[in-house]
């Protein structure tokens, strides 16, 4: 097994024999279910109810564990010296945090994949339809979970476990609001404000971009070069932050 | 290779900043020092002494800001330093996650351990370390000597040929304390380095055979241990059969703690003054009973040394 490979393997079995996981797979899996009390609830049609409702659940909950995991990891590394017994074998700083990073990634997109056999089997049961619209929603979910842990890693690279949890929600939140930005460059008065929305939309990360939600639960149309196009901005987003997070971890003391 | 210092450092300095305002502490001042293969070094001083934080820009954890450290030759930046190297840190905190044995087949990986040669390995340094069937047990359910023996397992992967031990036998009962002693004179016979760090000055006077004393982020004091044990000046206790009354009336200005015990004298004198006060005494006719060199401990030395210093404790604000 390589240095990365262990590395992985370590962050993964810490995720799994870590209590949250497991009550938020649990979590996950009981409110799954109880789409079906949903069901009789709703005055949406059964589609959009089990199509919304299951996306919904998964997103925010994946989400947060994607914060709890990645957000402060490196810095709870520091805290606990855990990281002095790595960084003192022949292992790169880069090495570290690909390894970490690529257990963190490895964990979340095991627990996407039983909550999406969940899922589709909701759709089984209660007939739906399965489109391409639930599909692009499904893998822009994966995309936006590669770049939300590279986000938590570039906070965690250089601040606490607080502030990097904090500034990754905060930049979840605004990243989810990049239309509304782009709207506020375009329209606002204030040549100030529309320049600071203008910048914010350029340079934060566009999630909104990633989000097929909506389109899946109103039975949309993907287009798939523009679906394409985001993933792979999601992609190069991340990369960027990982390199970014592991030039600030080079040159950082642990104390 | 067999030439080449384990350890080499020259005018190692470290200044940390502190807070927005950027006030400097000096933690670390011109510090140069060699290991030589199959030589225990052991690095001894008071809290905040710079200890800690000389052995961290060894490992790479922490940068210098002067001066420069090798491993084998190569500067402690590069990670090839690194390549024959175990390490336990001092309070130890593995990923308590893992069992036993997990964490040291992971120490294997990063060591660059694979295939048989890793099992192998792994069962040898467990068996060393006398682990037996707990290293099937999660590490968090470990006591602080079995934690320090998973420690220890994992710095002996692959026979290093440099080791760094930063306050390992601290908080051990004496069967873990043996088997750490055991290990570093197992490790010098074998030819590599051992790089001490230590509180418990016995345990650094039996094992080492260099010390540096570092006192506020300098090397004090430097050398075998029997040079400075020596170079502290060597002390008689002596013992006459007269009043101590008698004793100060001849030899007072010339003896320390002088007292009377069932009818004898009893007092100290130092090897410049010990022969004129024996012939002052005998010419007084007066029975020297008994002459004994009192032998000076590592432990006087440091004490001596701290008291000389101001015993100042931690870095210099800057």
């Amino acid at each position: 097994m390589s240095v990365i490979g262990a590395l992985a393997t370590a962050s993964f079995r810490e995720a799994f024999r870590n209590r949250v996981t497991v009550v938020l797979g649990v979590f996950a899996v009981v409110m799954i279910l109880l789409t079906s009390v949903v069901l009789n609830t709703t005055v949406f049609t059964l589609d959009r109810a089990v199509t919304d409702f299951g996306l919904g659940v998964m997103s925010l909950l994946l989400v947060g564990l994607t914060i709890f995991l990645s957000a402060g990891l490196l810095t709870r590394e520091i805290e606990r010296r855990t990281i002095f017994l790595v960084v003192s074998r022949p292992v790169s700083r880069a090495a570290f945090i690909f390894g970490r990073y690529l257990g963190t990634l490895v964990t979340l997109l095991l627990l996407q994949a039983v909550m999406t056999g969940l899922y589709l089997l909701q759709f089984a049961l209660f007939d739906v339809p399965l489109t391409q619209a639930v599909v692009a929603a499904l893998l822009g979910l994966v995309v936006e979970l590669v770049l939300l842990t590279a986000i938590g890693f570039f906070f965690s690279s250089f601040s606490g476990q607080l502030v990097s949890g904090v500034s990754a929600v905060g930049l979840y939140l605004i990243g989810h609001l990049s239309g509304d930005m782009y709207l506020v460059s375009r329209t606002n008065e204030s040549p100030v404000l529309a320049s600071l929305a203008r910048i914010g939309y350029y340079v934060l990360p566009n999630l909104d971009r990633l989000d097929y939600r909506v389109t899946a639960a109103h039975q949309g149309t993907v287009h798939w070069g523009e679906f394409a196009g985001s993933c792979a901005y999601g992609l190069v987003y991340a990369a960027l932050l990982l390199l970014a997070a592991t030039l600030i971890f080079d040159r950082r003391d642990f104390k | 290779m067999t030439d080449v210092a384990a350890v080499s450092c020259a005018g190692l300095g470290k200044v940390y900043r502190l807070g927005v305002r950027a006030k400097k502490v000096r933690a670390l001042q011109g510090v140069s020092l060699t290991v030589a293969p199959g030589e225990v070094f052991g690095l001894i001083g008071p809290n905040g002494a710079g200890k800690s934080t000389t052995i961290k820009i060894l490992l790479n954890l922490i940068t210098a800001t002067e001066g420069e450290a090798k491993l084998f030759g190569v500067d402690v930046r590069d990670r090839k330093a690194r390549v024959s190297l175990g390490y336990v840190p001092e309070s130890p905190s593995p990923y308590e996650h893992l069992t036993g044995r997990e964490y040291v087949e992971f120490q294997a990986a990063l060591a660059g351990i694979s295939g048989p040669e890793r099992t192998k390995e792994v069962h040898r340094v467990l068996e060393r370390v006398e682990l037996g069937p707990l290293s099937r047990v999660a590490i968090r359910r470990y006591s602080k000597g079995m934690v320090q023996r998973v420690m220890l397992a994992g710095a002996l992967l692959g026979h290093p040929r440099l080791l760094v031990l930063d306050e390992p036998t601290s908080g051990l009962d004496p069967l873990g304390r043996r088997l750490v002693r055991e290990v570093i004179l197992e490790q010098r016979r074998a030819g590599a380095a051992v790089l001490f760090c230590s509180h418990i000055i016995s345990d650094v006077e039996s094992l080492c055979d260099r010390v540096a004393l570092l006192v506020g982020g300098n090397i004090k004091r430097e050398g075998r241990v029997g040079e400075l044990i020596s170079g502290s000046g060597r002390t008689h206790e002596v013992v006459v059969d007269a009043a101590a009354s008698e004793v100060q009336s001849l030899v007072g200005a010339l003896v320390e703690g002088l007292e009377e015990v069932s009818g004898q004298a009893m007092f100290r004198v130092g090897s410049d003054g010990l022969q004129r006060v024996l012939h002052a005494l005998v010419t007084a006719g007066k029975r020297v009973e008994r002459v004994q060199p009192i032998r000076f401990s590592l432990e006087d030395t440091f004490l001596a040394e701290m008291q000389s210093t101001a015993s100042r404790v931690g870095g210099s604000l800057e």
